[in-house]
């Protein structure tokens, strides 16, 4: 569905990206983690075309996405954009005719449940919503798109607990039913919740990439003092080390540990100079 | 079609309270009132949105860049278009009534793309479109169109002054296609 492959990015003097590269399967969830500033958006906006790569490939449905001149390809997919900035003057209805007349798919049933059920005033300006309410509207948008791709830049940011909750089933829902989702967020303690594949992305390199169950079962936390055996040392993660190896050695780790030991860890470093 | 259509509206939902009064202007049948409406219009249009970051409300869209820098092209040519009929009753029944529409499509395209190519690269386009237009007044009211000792070629190709349409026509398109390439490699990208 997604191949990235070794996407480069420089915006000024600044060299946003320098080796991103990963696959996302259809029909999964697919999270891009990172710090602020490692690249997230920057790899979201190469890939709705947004900015043009200096350099790399992107493969989208098997095809490779140049110069975003394949507009069929733009019409599968939909975007929920970082930063929440909405056309002036639009109110929520406009949005809709827009985005109806744009995605040939569209389904208004999925969209008039989603304003009944978070009471939408769809003749209010979409610029005085509250960012929660930006964000609802927009993640509404997507999935009554019914884009085979949805693309969600922190769609869980600025929502109340139930809000995520409900969101994040919702996401849920549209994987199963074929639909592939690739989002970026911070949230790495609800990440797990929802995403079956993630990236973690740091400095402009995506340092690691796997399924979630697959990572939990390669990785190990072992505390101070215990045998690390022949394992490839990852990180430091409080006290305790992350590791990389099948043996039965200390314990399996969550996700947020996995993904702060490649954060904290210089194992990339090796592995990029190899 | 149906991206065009969604341009339109978002434009002229968006743009409106800062286009109408240069609308108005531009109902004169006059080349200075259209040249006046035109270029305040171009800058609160794609040049601004991509000056204040919010060309990404639209690439994110099913749309590329290829096709928003036609639609914008497209848009004020209509905006030109409906203004200059609704004023043309009120115009001189001569073929100078036309020849103003051509004249502000010449000087229309040629400040498109000086705008659209500045803000591409990542000048400020309303500093890069008055200091065009300094310069094009100064540039083009020196000397003569005319073969002779003060003959000045840039008055032929100047989008304000126009002494030879062919030529400034030829200049326009090339400011166009300049702006057309600057626009889809580099759109203004931060």
């Amino acid at each position: 569905m997604i191949r990235v492959e070794h996407l480069r990015k420089q915006l000024g003097n600044k060299q946003v990206l320098s080796d991103v590269s990963f696959t996302v399967e259809p029909g999964t969830i697919f999270a891009l983690i990172g710090p602020n500033g490692a690249g997230k958006t920057t790899t979201i906006r190469c890939l709705t075309g947004a900015l043009q790569a200096d350099g790399g490939q992107i493969e989208l449905f098997g095809e490779n996405y140049k110069n975003f001149s394949q507009i069929y390809l733009k019409e599968r997919m939909a975007v929920v954009p970082e930063e929440r900035h909405v056309f002036r003057n639009f109110t929520a209805k406009d949005y809709v005719q827009i985005w109806s007349r744009l995605y040939s798919k569209w389904d208004d049933t999925i969209f008039s449940n989603f304003v009944a059920r978070y009471s939408f005033d769809l003749s209010q300006k979409v610029e005085s919503y509250s960012i929660g309410m930006k964000t609802i509207l927009f993640v509404g948008l997507c999935v009554a798109s019914q884009a085979d791709l949805l693309i969600l830049d922190e769609p869980t940011q600025h929502l109340d607990p139930t809000v995520r909750l409900e969101i994040m089933d919702m996401l849920k829902e549209c994987a199963s039913s074929g639909r592939t989702i690739l989002i970026s967020s911070h949230e790495i303690f609800e990440i797990e919740e929802y995403a079956t594949h993630f990236g973690i992305i740091k400095e402009g390199r995506v340092i690691y990439s796997d399924s979630i169950d697959n990572a939990k079962e390669n990785h190990r936390i072992v505390d101070k003092g215990e045998n690390l055996q022949a394992s490839d040392v990852i990180g430091l993660v409080g006290s305790s080390v992350l590791v990389k190896t099948k043996s039965d050695v200390g314990r399996y780790p969550r996700l947020n540990e996995i993904v702060v030991g490649y954060l904290t860890g210089h194992h990339e470093r090796s592995l990029s100079l190899r | 079609m149906k991206n065009f259509d969604v341009y339109v509206k978002k434009q002229l939902l968006e743009k409106y309270p800062s286009m109408v009064f240069f609308l108005v202007v531009m109902l004169f049948p006059h080349f200075g009132a259209k040249a006046f409406g035109l270029f305040f219009i171009m800058l609160f249009s794609l040049a601004s949105d991509v000056r204040q970051k919010r060309l990404d409300l639209m690439t994110f869209l099913p749309l590329n860049r290829r096709q928003i820098f036609w639609m914008e092209y497209l848009f004020l040519c209509l905006l030109l278009s409906t203004t200059f009929f609704v004023g043309l009753p009120f115009a001189e029944r001569s073929i100078y009534a036309w020849l103003v529409l051509v004249r502000s499509f010449i000087f229309f395209s040629s400040y498109f793309g000086v705008i659209i190519s500045a803000v591409s690269i990542g000048f400020d386009p309303y500093g890069a479109a008055f200091l065009f237009l300094l310069v094009d007044l100064v540039l083009g009211g020196i000397g003569s169109s005319q073969l002779g000792p003060t003959f000045n070629p840039y008055k032929l190709i100047s989008p304000v002054y126009q002494a030879n349409l062919l030529a400034s026509l030829v200049f326009a398109l090339i400011l166009i296609y300049m702006a057309y390439r600057l626009f889809t490699q580099r759109g203004g990208e931060r």
